[in-house]
């Protein structure tokens, strides 16, 4: 399924978790969020890292819904403790199962989006590793000129602030060298138009958790 | 027939006037060479000819860090093809023509910030080239490139020129373009001079310089012990078992092609890179960052200055008129006042130097200290740095003026750690 559907699916089941309270949605949208995730050979260390990082908050949602309850229920205690999981796996699909410049490329190729929008953000985003190591060197440059820098230093922050205005003037001189032009066509490598196939699936999907989402 | 025309323009940035009315215009099929010492205003004359043409420029930027977009080659290349409607089912088969023909073939879906800076400049150049643009500029594109890379790309800039191409470039060091350039613009003192063309040879010759090194025997107490260093990046070893002793005062030069783990083994010397093995440091220590602008705190040039005093580590140079001295040789004392981040790239890494020697760690570890810095402005941080009695280790393929204080040198080749009788 392109990215940009599959991002669309994943948005409107979170949004019928939110608002349906059903034990059998969030169960068939682990489920199936896992079974995706293996058929796209999603390493187990990332299966782990879910289970591990919703742990604290599912145990806690438990105990927290079955006491605040006014009578004391277990199944509701269940769904709103499974939800944590169901959110997390849901995200897993979006994180773990496609790059981020396969999803915005998908954005603008199938679903139209404007281009100077889609790559200004994944301009900004292909920046965010650069910020990560910026900090690693500015905490550095710190110790070595004989001042501790912590996350509480607003000298931190300022450097990093003046960091991304000095980037953000890169990044559109940059895009502007590489031709880039606003509201200007462009072609699309690697291109392939959304199939009925795609469109099947994806309203199968829709259709499937509604069914999930009433079955008491 | 001119492409870009200037009637006795003034050229501000933020209502600061950089040049003062420019007079000049430059013609399609032109090689244009932009000189000047550091902060005299060539990056910022190129900006507003960028602001100026009618269509894109094709640019290399100063800075390979500002040059790109996305994070691989593939996907840079993706992103220019497509912005010039290229046919879509063409674009993979031109990609690899393109990454063949710049050697970048194998390095098709590495990270862009993991290539070496000989490899980003072939990326940049490689864009720049497939841009179809006929203004094509040029930004110290080999300030941190070795010379291997320098004859590869130059290769390509001659292509360029021989297809039509208008060709600007701003570089320190102009021998490299002696006989392609059909115009020479000087920058100093606010104003561009046109160079007439029979002193073209004695421009030539104003920066030739023939290094003359000694190497000695150093001796003394050491001040960094390697033993058993490798350290390796994504399954590919850099550095292989290397070892070594560097003793204080020395002053060592670490030459090595691009992409060899020159910047790698100073990042380690420095903590900031995992490795394997022991590296033992004897005294306090500092890396002068390849981005001079990541080694300041403050908000002005003074703020800075007092900041090292109050940390220094040895007191070297901390009388306040010896450095008010160093500011004026540096032509940093107008700026006091002013904001680091609002000096030019050369001016910033005379600060950075200058607030190196005040601060005086033991061990001084220099990444490509030199590049974008006038003749002038090196050898005085070559005499700056000769009155610190820190341990040196530089980074730097330019060799320009290093003779003057290099006492050791070694050559990173397959993996490992040469140590070098002499420097031809």
């Amino acid at each position: 399924m392109k990215p940009a559907l599959k991002f669309i699916l994943v948005f409107f089941i979170g949004l019928e978790l939110a608002f349906i309270r059903s034990l059998w949605l969030n169960i068939f949208t682990i489920i199936g969020a896992m079974i995706y995730l293996l058929f796209k050979r999603v390493s187990i260390k990332k299966f782990i890292w879910i289970g591990l990082i919703g742990f604290v908050p599912f145990v806690g949602s438990w105990f927290m819904y079955f006491n605040l309850s006014i009578d004391h229920s277990a199944p509701f205690a269940w769904i709103m403790a499974l939800r944590v999981y169901a959110y997390m796996f849901l995200g897993g699909v979006v994180v773990y199962s496609q790059t981020t410049t396969q999803l915005m490329r998908s954005f603008e190729q199938d679903l139209h989006m404007n281009p100077t929008f889609v790559y200004g953000i994944l301009g900004a985003l292909n920046f965010l590793p650069k910020m990560n190591r910026q900090i690693k060197i500015i905490r550095a440059s710190g110790k070595m000129r004989g001042v501790r820098l912590t996350i509480f230093s607003p000298q931190l922050y300022v450097k990093a602030i003046y960091n991304s205005f000095v980037w953000s003037n890169n990044l559109s001189q940059a895009m502007y060298a590489h031709g880039f032009l606003e509201d200007a066509k462009r072609t699309h490598y690697q291109q392939k138009p959304l199939t009925c196939k795609e469109i099947l699936e994806f309203l199968f999907m829709i259709i499937l958790s509604i069914i999930a989402s009433l079955i008491k | 027939m001119a492409v870009i025309e200037f009637h006795n323009q003034d050229i501000n940035v933020e209502k600061k006037i950089i040049l003062k009315k420019v007079n000049l215009s430059i013609d399609a099929g032109e090689f244009i060479l932009l000189s000047g010492v550091s902060g005299s205003g060539k990056t910022t004359f190129i900006n507003k000819i960028v602001d100026e043409y009618q269509q894109t420029a094709a640019r290399v930027f100063q800075n390979p860090d500002q040059q790109f977009t996305m994070e691989t080659p593939l996907l840079e290349l993706v992103f220019l093809l497509e912005n010039l409607r290229f046919p879509s089912q063409k674009i993979g088969q031109k990609i690899d023509e393109i990454l063949r023909e710049f050697h970048l073939l194998d390095k098709k879906n590495q990270f862009v910030y993991t290539l070496s800076g000989g490899e980003q400049q072939r990326l940049a150049l490689a864009e720049a080239a497939n841009l179809k643009s006929d203004l094509v500029i040029l930004d110290e594109p080999f300030a941190s490139v070795d010379r291997k890379n320098i004859a590869f790309l130059l290769d390509k800039v001659k292509d360029l020129k021989k297809a039509g191409k208008t060709i600007i470039v701003a570089d320190h060091n102009p021998l490299i373009y002696q006989g392609l350039a059909n115009r020479i613009f000087l920058f100093e003192n606010q104003k561009v001079k046109i160079l007439e063309k029979n002193n073209f040879d004695d421009f030539y010759q104003g920066f030739r310089y023939r290094n003359n090194f000694h190497l000695k025997q150093a001796h003394g107490n050491p001040r960094i012990k390697i033993q058993n260093l490798s350290v390796g990046f994504s399954n590919r070893l850099l550095l292989d078992n290397l070892k070594t002793e560097i003793l204080n005062q020395e002053n060592v030069l670490i030459s090595g092609e691009n992409g060899s783990g020159k910047s790698t083994l100073l990042k380690s010397i420095a903590g900031l890179q995992k490795y394997e093995g022991k590296i033992k440091t004897y005294g306090r220590l500092s890396l002068a960052f390849q981005n001079s602008s990541d080694s300041f705190l403050k908000t002005t040039v003074d703020e800075e200055i007092q900041l090292s005093k109050k940390k220094a580590f040895n007191h070297y140079l901390d009388d306040q008129q010896q450095i008010e001295r160093w500011l004026k040789k540096l032509s940093l004392d107008k700026l006091l006042e002013s904001s680091v981040y609002t000096l030019s790239g050369g001016e910033q890494k005379k600060l950075q130097i200058l607030l190196l020697v005040i601060q005086a760690p033991e061990i001084v570890l220099l990444d490509e200290p030199f590049s974008g810095l006038d003749k002038k402005s090196v050898l005085n941080l070559i005499s700056l740095l000769q009155e610190s009695r820190s341990t040196k280790i530089f980074i730097s393929h330019q060799l320009f003026g290093l003779d003057k204080i290099i006492s050791s040198a070694y050559l990173i080749k397959n993996k490992k750690l040469i140590k070098m009788e002499n420097i031809s």
